[in-house]
């Protein structure tokens, strides 16, 4: 059976092995630059000694690097790649060219089939991806590094940890089983692509946020000076308000908004466009006791939200493969 | 025990019944024709004795085990599906390999030395070869398993005159040589005619007839005489066909004994005749008297 998977997948896996190793060479090769730059343009040693009088140098750095940046969300699509390309021509080409009936009626039974066909291209997903995320955290930590944005902020967590083997694991067994249940590799494609990208946003911006009951802090802004005025560095702000004493609302996010606050300091009602005294704003922030309250995930609950994700996406994966086998035993012909 | 056994078997897709109330006993060795239009459930009852179905109603039992269900079963069957699915990107040589890896009675040297004396190379894509030629390799990985039983489902279809008969020579030759029960489906009677000692008739997902070809050609007859509204005739046990010119009557009848009366001419009739006849009259059949049916044990999902 070992014999047939290779035979008939191999060039699908080569193919895979090929962008792998480049994507591979790409990061070797910027990282090394990347990280000698880190150390000699001095910001490494000013964020291990004084991590707070940093912001200017480690804007300089980051600034050079800002192409980078806008590469990582394209390493977010590797599992639908591979769900794609992988998964849902796995058994749905054969169903497509009548060849399930040649191979089911040699002596090897239809579930027995099935299990080495999955579990052959699934060991080839993990590997994959266990092996891009290793290469991503070396990459990556620099610019994470000197921007100071946490690990568990969106974009970043998606790409780290363990959760990228279990969108790769998911992805492969969702496209498995919509060609099993389609019988078209084509359409099963598109399926996987829409289902695979609507499961990943359900979780990032609805079951993500709650996984555990989000924090919250809260500041004067009459009280706290300027520089104090954040949460602390690497944590997930989920959402933020500007309140006044009695609670009414200033602003939706950390500011003011002139026509909200005219209600506790009638005085400042101006003219449209006009900008009011800076005196007699601070005087009435200060009267009215305004401040911000925000709700945030902190940064070390970063490794609990991985093994979470992580096993949300492992279990729906799960369910995929035993209705793929239920169907493949039970409905297929 | 008969090789193959069906008894009140069906199969329904959806409201559709592709195949139904099929009460087959087919012994062993036998090369069987099965002959319907296209439709007729030829495809259906193939693979519901491959074990690729599951029967909807009935049963069907081969060597007394239940296709798809029976471990084991399966080392026994071979079926050669419509429009001769293989792999296309393998050689030939690889094709063979799958066989080898996949079945534990594997006979290399039987399949290779078939290909090597059709002068099939083993080194070309299946892809490349001919409809010919793929049906031969596909021949070659169903016999090459050594399977009791061989199911061909229209393997002549898209085949030239000589491929057809090239195939159906080695087909006859394999099947004479190791005892091989083989079902071969086709809507062309005249290239199973000269090979097949069995035939079973589907018509509008019925059985119509079944029964050795020897017995059902000695079995009917076609008479003809002066026009006359045909009565009781001795010796006739059914009219299949009936045809009338202004002035001759030309019956094709099923007989129960010698048909002595001077008015008819007597003649015999070949295998396309007789399939002919039961294809345009489809309330006409001929079938083996029921016998005890084969218990239905445990009717699949």
């Amino acid at each position: 059976m070992i014999w047939l998977i290779w035979r008939q997948h191999r060039a699908q896996l080569l193919a895979g092995a090929a962008l792998l190793g480049g994507i591979g060479v790409f990061l070797l090769l910027t990282g090394i630059g990347m990280r000698s730059s880190f150390t000699d343009s001095g910001l490494a040693a000013c964020l291990a000694t004084t991590p707070d009088a940093c912001s200017s140098l480690a804007g300089e750095w980051s600034s050079q690097y800002s192409g980078y940046q806008f590469l990582i969300p394209l390493f977010l699509v590797v599992p639908a790649l591979i769900g794609v390309f992988w998964g849902s021509p796995l058994v749905s080409r054969e169903l497509e060219q009548g060849t399930h009936r040649m191979v089911w009626m040699q002596s090897v039974t239809r579930t027995r089939w099935l299990l080495f066909k999955f579990g052959g291209l699934v060991t080839a997903a993990i590997v994959a991806s266990a092996l891009l995320t290793v290469a991503l955290e070396w990459w990556s930590n620099p610019l994470i590094t000197a921007t100071g944005n946490g690990r568990i902020v969106p974009g970043v967590f998606d790409l780290l940890g363990v959760v990228p083997v279990s969108y790769a694991v998911f992805a492969f067994a969702l496209g498995v089983t919509a060609g099993v249940v389609m019988r078209k590799s084509i359409p099963a494609m598109g399926v996987t692509l829409l289902g695979y990208a609507a499961v990943r946003v359900v979780v990032e911006f609805f079951l993500r946020p709650n996984f555990q009951q989000p924090m919250r802090y809260s500041y004067s802004l009459a009280t706290t000076p300027m520089t104090k005025q954040t949460g602390p560095v690497g944590d997930w702000q989920l959402s933020a308000q500007t309140l006044d004493r009695a609670g009414h609302l200033i602003s939706n996010g950390v500011g003011i908004d002139y026509n909200l606050i005219v209600r506790d300091c009638p005085n400042l009602a101006l003219p449209t466009d006009a900008v009011p005294n800076p005196t007699t704003l601070q005087a009435c922030i200060h009267d009215a006791g305004v401040y911000v309250v925000a709700n945030y995930q902190p940064a070390n609950r970063y490794w609990p939200f991985q093994w979470i994700e992580f096993a949300l996406f492992i279990g729906l994966a799960a369910a995929l493969v035993a209705a793929a086998f239920w169907w493949v035993r039970r409905r297929t012909s | 025990m008969n090789e193959i056994e069906a008894s009140g078997l069906g199969r329904r897709y959806g409201a559709r019944w592709a195949l139904r109330d099929c009460d087959l006993e087919i012994p062993r060795g036998r090369i069987v024709a099965l002959v319907g239009p296209n439709g007729s459930g030829k495809t259906t009852l193939l693979h519901l004795a491959a074990g690729l179905l599951k029967p909807t109603e009935g049963a069907i039992r081969i060597q007394g085990a239940t296709p798809g269900r029976d471990r084991g079963l399966t080392a026994r069957i071979s079926l050669v599906a419509q429009d001769v699915p293989l792999y296309r990107s393998f050689t030939v040589a690889e094709t063979l390999s799958m066989g080898r890896h996949l079945n534990p009675a594997w006979d290399d040297s039987l399949a290779r030395t078939r290909l090597d004396q059709l002068a099939i190379p083993m080194d070309q894509r299946v892809g490349e070869l001919s409809g010919g030629q793929r049906a031969q390799v596909a021949l070659a990985l169903a016999l090459g398993k050594r399977p009791d039983v061989l199911l061909l489902d229209e393997p002549l279809a898209n085949l030239d005159p000589l491929a057809r008969r090239h195939f159906m020579q080695t087909l006859l030759q394999s099947a004479t040589d190791t005892g091989l029960t083989v079902v071969l489906s086709s809507h062309l009677v005249s290239d199973l005619e000269r090979t097949c000692d069995y035939l079973v008739l589907l018509a509008a997902s019925r059985l119509q007839v079944s029964g050795d070809i020897d017995a059902l050609l000695n079995a009917h007859r076609v008479i003809s005489g002066v026009r006359t509204d045909v009565g009781r005739i001795a010796g006739v046990a059914a009219v299949v066909e009936e045809q009338h010119t202004d002035r001759q009557t030309t019956l094709l009848v099923r007989t129960d004994g010698p048909i002595l009366d001077p008015s008819w001419t007597v003649d015999t009739l070949n295998l396309e005749d007789l399939v002919l006849a039961y294809l345009g009259h489809p309330g006409a059949s001929a079938l083996p008297p029921p016998r005890v049916a084969v218990v239905p044990a445990g009717v699949g999902a």
